[in-house]
């Protein structure tokens, strides 16, 4: 563009775009002999340099672009004789279009409607709308889509033609020398085939350059070696342009490009870009916003308050959870329990919805005198005073004070946002809810005859907490062992053989101090993943039978559904809506038995599409409705806890990679085996070690990282509280605790290990948990048993209903 | 690149030299990917008497993407995000609803025809379509008293 110009400032150019420059140089190119006196141009005009480069004739058989064998590089041929080459054979076949000459004087006929540049061959799809044909590549083969760029139709096959006026069914098969099947491009003729090879080509960006390159790694050493240059590397992979058309830079000149962008403005070639902007926290560029925007929203953490009370205000991320944890307690009025910590994002608006909370949650942590305060309310915050504050918080938070914090501009489209913080905040929902039904269980567990005055309050400490656990852990080891040798199934499925699962690694060393059988020893693995499948098998007709209160023709067409789904009849949204309406049971029944379900299928396509069925099912009937009643407390807490946890943990890991089947395989567990949600051994097994301590503490981060994941729900809870334990008292009280442990809860009937599982009842391992009472986790399992057995229903429900009066009571003081 | 640049300049031109009704552009220093726009209030509409100011910014990659139109100047209206950014995202504006064939004369013209009749099927502040649907003497009200506090 050296060669003329004024700076081509909007305002200014009135005519025609096609002016003078472009339209010269491309149509000399190729048709006129290509880079003669007009070919000095400085570099930035890459685009119709890029269809003259290059020598020899790729040939789509070559595979496509570059892919040409080595012998390509050594030709650097004269690419005067190559474009003359061209030339002459399409002169001689009379394809030169006669009116290209005019391109220029008659700019509306000849200039693509779309890039505004003169046409030099058109692309004509089959709707008729013509383009030319670099723009008809750009979209096929840059941008992946064979759309007409007129009209959006998406069409197999366009045409590559000198002429434009054409129809698209004129063509007959005899006039097309070519086709390329990747890109849907049928050729006219042979020149337009060039063309269209030496534009997909790794051609060299430098413009006095000719090389066509192998690939990208070969570019970018050409660059280097020859120029002296380097290439944007994210422009690389995300810009949708050619080869030629990047930009070569100095490595200042790059470092600029990144940061502010390579924009001129003000000159004809300015690029509108504005560098490529960099995540604060990880230090690390994107190619644009938008990429940005979903690392922030992967990686870092935004607070759901602020954002739902000042929705329109700049986006505010925390570099991890324990940065957000800051911003929640200077800024929200968040849950200091322990139990709350470790669940995270239990935190709140104002005042008023902490209180409430801890009364629901918390009620033993709380003196008497706090409890009576926290149900009377200052009326003179109650109405707007509250929103206020509230909103004065929201906004105090959007500050941007605090370390840790950056701002990102939103990227104006916002498509695919099913934003961080809406399920942050419907995580916070279902934690909400998961607490009170859990609380519930709770109660209906003390009421029982077996649980003894147990109450440890929820709140306490991190030893009495790690002196339970150990139980848990014990408990599957011996499951196991009793169960390899004892072939028949007791209802509760034993822990799954280890394949892979962390969970496993860290069992290992567990299991082993009670026990060495309990490892599973890799000869045993077969029969005893035989085994457990039979198991959870079992457990699973038996569930469902309940369930259906032994009406032996709904579990036959129970039996019907799930195999037309694992052969495929079904899909998996149709098997749950069918199972939804065959059992007659709430909610969370249904989800444990799908989940103990979805663990049977081998095929892990299945499994996880069953799960995620379920999980879509849910957040459409489900979610919603806890939601409205979490406030009242009544409502949500009918269900089993454990369907109501593994919710939270769902919403808390619905992108979970690398842990994916550990964590499904996890939760199908923790429900099938009826037992205290088996993660919680995991972190707790580490008996000793300070090294445990570290894994067990990053696993609650790395979720936190990994975002909202669906599966990951028992680690993560587990984790947490396993943190929590490791930290303050180590495995020495853990140690002690764990021998006195049978004897401090009153014995259930049958708590030993094996006696337990004669009994086939998971029940009594529970009750030590149950009384512990610090984790939710525990308390759920206890739900989990009593609607997984028989008896246990009856139970349950009877313990739910004290709890809810409990429940009620409370609420009637309080307002 | 130079593609798009070329193709922002004929548009400008065409604009420039053939001005639609009611709306001004103007380039922002020497920057081409980035328009100053000025809406008045179409006669008919109950935004009527107000000038509006949007910001049409052109994607480096334009038109292969769409431009993305935001309103400076706020504005009570179903497809208009109510908040500092005032974005209006709708039909050809979106992504996958974008043609390369579209121009930005065309877009102005759909902005000033939402104003003439929101959309609110397609809203962006669904509490302001259901208004709109609901309570028409409403919203109308808000609107104008809009208008007269931010457009005038």
């Amino acid at each position: 563009m050296s060669s003329g110009t004024d700076t081509l400032v909007p305002t200014q150019t009135q005519n025609p775009p096609d002016g003078p420059r472009g339209g010269y140089r491309r149509r000399n190119r190729g048709h006129r002999g290509g880079r003669g006196g007009r070919s000095s141009e400085n570099r930035v005009d890459n685009t119709s340099n890029g269809e003259s480069r290059g020598g020899r004739k790729g040939g789509w058989r070559n595979g496509r672009t570059g892919r040409q064998p080595p012998q390509e590089s050594d030709q650097l041929v004269d690419r005067q004789t190559q474009m003359d080459l061209i030339r002459a054979s399409m002169t001689a076949r009379g394809e030169v279009r006669p009116d290209a000459d005019d391109a220029a004087s008659d700019p509306d006929s000849s200039v693509c409607f779309i890039c505004a540049d003169p046409v030099r061959f058109s692309s004509i799809a089959p709707c008729n709308h013509v383009t030319c044909h670099i723009c008809a590549l750009r979209m096929r083969a840059l941008y992946k889509n064979k759309a007409c760029a007129h009209c959006r139709t998406e069409s197999e096959w366009v045409i590559f033609s000198n002429t434009d006026s054409k129809r698209f069914e004129e063509f007959e098969d005899e006039e097309i020398v070519n086709k390329n099947d990747a890109l849907g491009v049928k050729f006219e003729n042979e020149a337009i085939l060039d063309e269209t090879t030496l534009l997909l080509r790794y051609n060299c960006p430098d413009s006095n350059c000719d090389r066509a390159c192998l690939g990208w790694p070969d570019l970018h050493y050409h660059v280097k070696s020859a120029h002296n240059r380097v290439l944007c590397d994210l422009c690389s992979r995300n810009k949708k342009v050619f080869t030629h058309e990047h930009t070569l830079f100095t490595p200042q000149e790059l470092r600029k490009h990144e940061r502010v962008g390579d924009d001129q403005p003000g000159s004809e070639n300015q690029s509108g870009f504005k560098g490529h902007p960099e995540c604060d926290f990880c230090r690390q560029r994107f190619y644009s916003s938008d990429e940005l925007y979903v690392h922030c929203r992967e990686k870092h953490e935004r607070c759901f308050l602020c954002d739902r009370t000042n929705p329109g205000a700049q986006q505010q991320y925390y570099v991890n959870y324990d940065s957000l944890a800051v911003h929640f307690r200077d800024d929200h009025f968040m849950c200091g329990e322990q139990e709350c910590l470790d669940k995270k994002f239990v935190v709140f608006d104002s005042e008023m919805d902490l209180k409430a909370h801890q009364l629901e949650v918390h009620p033993s942590v709380l003196s008497k005198g706090a409890l009576r305060d926290a149900r009377r309310i200052d009326i003179r915050t109650l109405d707007h005073g509250s929103y206020l504050s509230q909103n004065r918080r929201g906004g105090s938070g959007g500050g941007g004070r605090g370390r840790g914090r950056m701002e990102v501009e939103e990227p104006t489209r916002t498509e695919q946002q099913m934003s961080r913080a809406e399920l942050a905040y419907h995580r916070t929902l279902a934690v909400q809810s998961a607490q009170s039904t859990t609380m519930r269980t709770f109660g209906g567990q003390l009421t029982e005859p077996p649980p003894p005055p147990p109450v440890i309050r929820p709140s306490a400490q991190a030893t009495a907490r790690a002196a339970v656990q150990p139980p848990v852990s014990i408990t599957r080891p011996s499951a196991q062992a009793v169960g390899m040798s004892v072939p028949t199934p007791p209802p509760r499925p034993p822990p799954r053989p280890a394949d892979t699962s962390p969970a496993e690694v860290a069992f290992p060393p567990l299991a082993a101090p009670p026990r060495t059988q309990a490892e599973p020893s890799p000869s045993m693995n077969g029969s005893i993943t035989e085994d457990n499948r039979r198991i959870r098998h079992s457990a699973v007709i038996d569930r469902a039978n309940t369930m259906l209160r032994y009406n032996q023709s709904k579990l036959d067409s129970f039996k019907g559904h799930v195999s037309s789904y694992r052969q495929g009849k079904v899909s998996a949204r149709q098997l749950v809506e069918l199972l939804w309406s065959l059992f007659d049971v709430k909610a969370p029944d249904l989800g444990k038995l799908i989940k103990e379900l979805a663990d049977l299928f081998e095929d892990e396509e299945r499994k996880q599409g069953l799960l995620k069925a379920w999980n879509n099912w849910k957040a459409i009937n489900e979610d919603y409705p806890p939601f409205a009643g979490a406030s009242s407390s009544s409502a949500s807490s009918s269900g089993p806890t454990q369907a109501s946890s593994s919710r939270v943990l769902k919403l808390k890991s619905s992108t979970s990679h690398s842990a994916r089947s550990t964590t499904a395989r996890q939760g199908a567990w923790g429900s099938a085996a009826a037992t205290p949600p088996p993660p919680p051994p995991p972190p707790s097994l580490p008996p000793s070690q300070s090294q445990s301590q570290t894994t067990s503490r990053a696993p609650p981060l790395h979720m936190n990282r990994s975002g909202p994941g669906a599966h990951a729900p028992t680690p993560w809870v587990a984790s947490s509280s396993s943190s929590s334990s490791s930290n303050s008292t180590l495995p020495v009280t853990r140690r002690e605790d764990f021998p006195s442990l049978p004897t401090k809860p009153p014995p259930p009937p049958g708590w030993g290990p094996i006696k337990r599982r004669e009994h086939g009842a998971p029940a009594p391992a529970v009750d030590p948990w149950g009384r512990s009472g610090s984790g939710s986790v525990g308390v759920s399992d206890v739900g989990g048993n009593l609607t997984s057995g028989d008896p246990g229903n009856g139970n349950g429900g009877g313990g739910r209903k004290k709890k809810g009066k409990q429940k009620e009571m409370l609420f009637r003081v309080g307002l | 690149m130079a593609q798009a640049a070329k193709r922002i300049t004929r548009e400008y031109g065409e604009i420039e030299a053939n001005p639609p009704q009611g709306i001004t552009i103007q380039s922002i220093d020497e920057d081409m990917f980035k328009w100053n726009i000025e809406v008045t209030g179409p006669k008919e509409s109950i935004y009527a008497g107000g000038t509006f100011k949007l910001l049409l910014t052109l994607p480096t990659n334009y038109p292969f993407k769409p431009p993305i139109l935001s309103f400076q100047t706020k504005i009570y209206h179903p497809n208009v995000t109510n908040d500092d950014k005032g974005s209006m995202c709708l039909g050809i504006l979106r992504s996958d609803q974008w043609k390369p064939s579209c121009k930005i004369l065309a877009v102005l013209e759909m902005a000033r025809g939402l104003l003439m009749e929101p959309n609110p099927e397609d809203a962006v502040e669904t509490s302001i379509a259901e208004q709109y649907k609901n309570d028409r003497a409403a919203f109308e009200k808000t609107a104008k008293a809009w208008v007269k506090q931010y457009a005038k």
